[in-house]
């Protein structure tokens, strides 16, 4: 296998990885459970008062939301939220460039 | 065994994007109209549409709206245009690499420069043999 293939192989990995890192971290210490939905009861109270402000449809967009994000779904969502803060740091671009390597 | 769960979640997936929109759509609708009473209907309306008219549509163009906004669009860019015009590449087809620092151009320039003295030249010598002739 050439280098452009061992490129695309090894961000791939790093993706899998960095996206199974909540789960995992959660099978070992069932304790970050309550941290990571803490985190995740924030961020989604902050985003939806950041829109509607203060007042009853906040609390019950925030109420649907946290049952279904943080209560039934947690480690999905945690591993999107880490996703999107790789996202955020510029992920994305490495990944296009990973893919670019093997394609072009 | 796993399809119910599977489809399950992305039922609620799909709920919880059509509440995601819907609290885009009110902060939208407050923010422009205040709390009024056409607010109240605008919000109902747009809840029957995303909720029960078209729903898919709905979910699609949200969907689309946050990708772009999430800057997907510089990633595609990047993607097609920027990294298919790299010299690396054309290094490997073994063509030469494009001349970035300009001395083409200064080559021309001069060239330009010759032949410009040259016709003032030729023109001087004209005159002059037209002068003598006369």
């Amino acid at each position: 296998m050439n280098s452009k293939g061992n490129v695309i192989i090894f961000i791939l990995i790093a993706f899998a990885a960095v996206l199974l890192l909540p789960p995992l971290i959660i099978t070992v210490f069932p304790a970050a459970k309550y941290l990571f939905a803490l985190i995740m009861v924030f961020i989604i109270w902050s985003t939806v008062r950041g829109y509607l402000g203060d007042g009853i449809l906040t609390y019950l967009f925030t109420g649907i939301l946290i049952y279904f994000l943080v209560i039934k779904w947690l480690t999905v969502t945690s591993s999107l939220f880490v996703f999107q803060i790789l996202l955020g740091v510029g992920f994305g671009s490495v990944i296009m460039w990973g893919v670019g390597t093997r394609f072009r | 065994m796993l399809e119910p769960i599977i489809l399950g979640f992305f039922e609620e997936m799909y709920f919880v994007i059509q509440v995601f929109i819907m609290i885009s759509i009110i902060s939208f609708i407050l923010n422009h109209l205040g709390k009024g009473l056409l607010s109240i209907i605008l919000i109902i309306v747009m809840f029957y549409v995303v909720f029960i008219l078209i729903p898919a549509i709905s979910i699609g163009a949200f969907m689309i709206y946050t990708l772009l906004m999430a800057g997907v669009s510089t990633l595609f860019v990047d993607f097609f245009f920027i990294t298919a015009g790299q010299p690396g590449q054309q290094q490997q087809q073994g063509e030469e690499r494009p001349d970035v620092l300009g001395t083409d151009v200064k080559e021309r320039q001069k060239q330009l420069q010759h032949a410009h003295h040259a016709s003032h030249q030729a023109i001087g010598m004209l005159q002059g043999l037209l002068k003598r002739g006369r």
